[in-house]
């Protein structure tokens, strides 16, 4: 095999080629190895479950191979698939959103105000003083511990609606269009979810 | 934003809202503030709220250290590690 090849005879034949599989030049075992963590890690940050993220990440890989002749290497490869990896969650959350459904009456009833408010609408247990330069708390390693813990606490309607807005950074008119809801019930649900991750932080991070 | 523009208030109802806004309603409006541009009535009620509020102006700062978490979260996994902030994604949000 390791012959020089004689002059003029035929050109060696694609045995010689080293092994590179799939038409695009993409490898799914070399994809997974490279970017499956971070791919995972990415998901893990927005859907906290597990074997959900697994799910997404496959999905991802698949959509990946599928269309890698779109892969213009305009980007790396890694931005390209957390881009289909956004789009896989997006569709996560389309598909979920219908599942568990609420009405928005339920949000807004007695239980909507979370037990913050006293009956003339104002701070119960008063909002404390967290006492630091924000700058200062998003170096803490304990904040985002808690932050994590509370974020992954949050009921599915709100998470969905928090992770599209604040994670995604997707316009409040598309997540609107994704969970099928209405801009009332966004912005309801976007301030229950801050409410709710606020006193999450306030009982877990400060008492810690 | 533009095809679900915030409801529409009568001046009336602009006025009695800048006179009695509560606590609760005014973390709403911080809430929506970012979701949306708040509309000069609603602007002024919450303004005057905070004047006047201090739990209220100590909510509208936790929310805005939320929203911070939030965005320096989603820069660094937009590229791959956590916490690495310093590489702002270079694909933006379209597909």
């Amino acid at each position: 095999m390791a012959k020089r090849p004689w002059p003029g005879s035929p050109k060696p034949g694609p045995v010689t080629q080293p092994k590179k599989p799939t038409q695009n030049g993409f490898d799914p075992q070399q994809l997974l190895q490279d970017h499956g963590n971070a791919l995972h890690a990415y998901a893990k940050q927005r859907l906290h479950r597990h074997e959900l993220c697994e799910d997404v990440v496959q999905e991802t890989l698949l959509a990946a191979l599928q269309s890698a002749n779109t892969f213009a290497g305009r980007s790396q490869q890694r931005t390209w698939l957390i881009g289909i990896l956004r789009h896989k969650i997006a569709d996560h959350f389309r598909k979920a959103s219908t599942r568990h459904e609420k009405p928005l009456s339920a949000l807004r009833d007695g239980e909507g105000t979370l037990g913050l408010y006293n009956k003339r609408g104002k701070w119960h247990p008063s909002p404390k003083n967290w006492g630091h330069a924000p700058a200062d708390i998003l170096e803490q390693e304990d904040f985002w511990r808690i932050y994590e813990l509370c974020r992954s606490k949050l009921p599915p309607t709100l998470a969905e609606c928090y992770v599209l807005r604040e994670l995604e950074e997707i316009s409040p008119a598309e997540v609107c269009k994704i969970l099928d809801i209405s801009p009332t019930n966004l912005s309801v649900r976007m301030h229950r979810a801050r409410l709710l991750l606020r006193h999450c932080l306030e009982t877990n991070w400060l008492t810690d | 934003m533009q095809d679900h523009p915030p409801p529409k208030i009568s001046l009336l109802a602009g006025v009695w809202k800048i006179l009695t806004l509560k606590c609760d309603e005014s973390t709403g409006l911080v809430s929506d503030g970012f979701e949306r541009d708040l509309r000069p009535m609603e602007r002024w009620a919450l303004r005057m709220h905070l004047i006047s509020c201090r739990p209220c102006r100590r909510m509208r700062a936790q929310f805005n250290l939320l929203h911070q978490a939030a965005s320096k979260l989603a820069k660094s996994t937009h590229t791959d590690t956590p916490n690495n902030d310093d590489h702002p994604s270079p694909d933006n949000q379209t597909p």
